[in-house]
């Protein structure tokens, strides 16, 4: 409520004076006779800020004045990321199959350099059956499935495949999904990962905004906390942070939590348009973090808020999974958000996950590039760079804790 | 789950400095000169001052029990002049000034309990409108809002009121007025609050009490004595006592 206290002669011009202060809805709230006229108390209720309007909160605590610009005409500085996926093609037997069915149906190459070779255009391995295996055992046991359209298929109740050898024991203690860990035992580990995954720089959110989205609890919002803070504290400008997570109450108080701390301004913008707007707000070169509410891409009225997100903020999309996830479910959950214009990985929570298949399975079901990884609950050295070398000693390591030698956020 | 006995009164402002924790006080002695059980709460979380106010060096308080390192019955003082009970808060205190949701939850269920002992439970609170105030004023059955004849108070103490009837639809909430330079002037004072309510919220709030401006208050205050110890036949003591009067608290 706005108020206004005035004197006047006489009450018709203590009215007009009242309302050429606050307006024609000014209303009058007191009178009272005083030396000379009467002294009016008028008061006049500002229209609410409609739902869905933008607020920016800056570090002090105060609403951000317009004194931003709009950025120069963002470029794309992140360059379209190759898809991988297909392995290479090879000269190979074009009728090679063998289909072994019936309720036990395996196959087992055995001895020290247990090696088993489907080569062909369209090279199969079907097994099928109730409690269909394929084991393949020795210190240096390979699957390779090569050509154009290499498939394996394990199908059934209990269908399983056992790669036997150090690499391959790994990748099942992670329970990476078969046709995946298939083709990562196939080399070296460090050698396979690099060649089967994408591993990139996360963009730093100048030239499009980065757009944290993924499932709740995922640990978008201290990610983007951390995001941040790591640009803080290495001495840069702090960057702005949005919030469009209309869905958690407690998600900006969150947020404004750590801007505050970091200096930084943080727009809490319950819609696309007000997210557009916020953007409008940022100095020149700000890079910008969008957190979201955590979402299910399979839901089509979920899926279309986050396209018109993304829409209104020409923002490169970067999926948040927890690393503790079921590995089919990441995988599932990867391919949607791809197909929502996702490009980036971040899987979360390596510090307290011992199995982390699911990160491979995501970032191979969605053809997403890998990044950072969050390692620590802190916020200030919460990330990790992942890369081939770092991604296989942590596979290797089988475990959460980091080895003596390797405390702290060590690639 | 404990019987409810009492009620809770809680007092809020808006803005700082009208005399809320004075009030507090005072609403606390003159309920307990009535022969109730009183408890008074600083809520005035990160700036608590009613030990303050009234002399007291305790050795707990809220944020202990909060913590768990110190029983609810440990940390109430008695003061005996007074005739009525305070559970201190901590002035300065980061942890209390920040307090996360589930702790001011925490608190909630604290003040519920100690109904179940207390007839009253008058509870103190910040100035501004902080999460954690709007939390506890929700809570409380009766909230009264002190303001001022300032314009800034006025529009504090109306955004304090706009903010509990969201928070509270069916909520007691009633004004205070407090520094009135007389009765009348007072009493426009809080009508003009009253008519900006139901012009503006479509809310009818009643104008609990008129406190006039009364220097012996701030010698009191000066003092760390209670304005009804120190001075039971001033201007303002009457106007709390009577204040006090109109709550019968009977369910």
């Amino acid at each position: 409520m706005r108020i206004k206290v005035l004197r006047a002669a006489t009450m018709p011009e203590a009215m007009a004076r009242l309302r050429q202060e606050l307006g024609p809805d000014a209303a009058l709230l007191s009178t009272r006779p005083v030396p000379g006229g009467v002294e009016v108390t008028g008061g006049l209720e500002p229209a609410e800020a409609e739902e869905g309007d933008l607020l920016l909160i800056a570090p002090g605590g105060a609403l951000v004045p317009r004194r931003f610009h709009f950025a120069a005409s963002p470029t794309e500085s992140a360059a379209a990321l190759p898809r991988n996926g297909s392995a290479p093609g090879h000269s190979c037997n074009p009728e090679g199959r063998i289909h072994p069915r019936g309720e036990d149906a395996t196959i087992h190459p055995r001895g020290e350099d247990a090696r088993f070779h489907l080569r062909g255009e369209d090279a199969r391995l079907h097994l099928r059956g109730e409690d269909a295996r394929l084991h393949l055992r020795g210190e240096d046991a390979r699957l390779h499935l090569r050509g154009e359209d290499a498939r394996l298929h394990l199908r059934g109740e209990d269908a399983r495949l056992h790669l036997r050898g150090e690499d391959a024991a790994t990748l099942d203690f992670h329970r990476v999904p078969a046709s995946l860990a298939a083709r990562l035992a196939a080399a070296p580990l460090e050698a396979s990962l690099e060649a089967s995954l994408r591993f990139v720089r996360l963009p730093d959110g100048v030239a499009r905004p980065l757009l944290l989205a993924g499932p709740p609890g995922a640990g978008k919002t201290l990610t983007c906390a951390k995001l941040a803070a790591r640009r803080v504290l290495a001495g840069e400008s702090p960057p702005l942070v949005v919030t469009a997570d209309a869905e958690r109450p407690a998600a900006a108080e969150q947020l404004a939590a750590f801007t505050r701390v970091l200096g930084a301004t943080l727009a809490v913008a319950p819609t696309p348009a007000a997210a557009a707007a916020a953007l409008a707000r940022r100095a020149p070169g700000q890079p910008v973090l969008i957190d979201t509410a955590g979402m299910d891409p399979f839901m089509p009225e979920q899926a279309r808020s986050l396209a018109a997100l993304i829409a209104a903020t020409g923002a490169a999309i970067v999926l948040v999974l927890p690393a503790s996830m079921d590995a089919a479910e990441a995988a599932d959950l990867a391919r949607a958000f791809a197909a929502l214009g996702a490009r980036h990985l971040l899987p979360t929570r390596l510090d307290a996950t011992r199995r982390i298949g699911a990160v491979l399975a995501a970032a191979a079901g969605g053809g997403l590039a890998l990044c950072e990884a969050g390692t620590s609950p802190q916020v200030a050295d919460g990330l990790t760079c992942l890369e081939p070398v770092w991604l296989s000693a942590r596979l290797r390591r089988r475990s959460h804790l980091a080895p003596p030698s390797q405390e702290g956020n060590v690639p | 789950m404990t019987a409810r006995r009492g009620r809770i009164v809680a007092i809020a402002s808006g803005k700082g400095g009208v005399g809320k924790t004075w009030l507090s006080i005072t609403l606390a002695q003159a309920l307990a000169q009535r022969q109730m059980a009183v408890l008074l709460v600083d809520g005035d979380f990160g700036l608590a001052n009613v030990d303050v106010q009234l002399g007291l060096q305790p050795g707990c308080d809220l944020l202990g029990v909060l913590s768990g390192r110190t029983r609810f019955d440990e940390a109430v003082v008695r003061h005996e002049e007074g005739g009525f009970d305070v559970l201190p808060g901590r002035s300065g205190s980061g942890a209390l000034a920040d307090l996360p949701g589930p702790a001011v939850e925490a608190v909630g269920t604290l003040l519920h309990e100690a109904t179940a002992k207390w007839d009253v439970v008058v509870l103190d609170l910040g100035a501004g409108l902080s999460p954690a105030t709007r939390r506890l004023a929700a809570i409380a059955d009766t909230l009264l809002v002190v303001a001022t004849d300032e314009p800034t108070s006025l529009t504090d103490a109306y955004a304090v009121l706009k903010l509990y009837g969201r928070d509270r639809v069916d909520g007691d909430a009633r004004i205070v007025v407090n520094q009135a330079r007389d009765e009348a002037t007072g009493r426009r004072t809080g009508v003009t609050l009253q008519r900006a309510c139901q012009t503006f919220l479509m809310r009818d709030v009643p104008v609990a009490g008129i406190l006039r401006r009364d220097d012996r208050v701030a010698d009191a205050i000066r003092r760390q004595a209670p304005l009804l110890c120190r001075y039971p036949n001033s201007m303002a003591a009457m106007d709390a006592v009577a204040l006090a009067r109109q709550f019968a608290f009977t369910d």
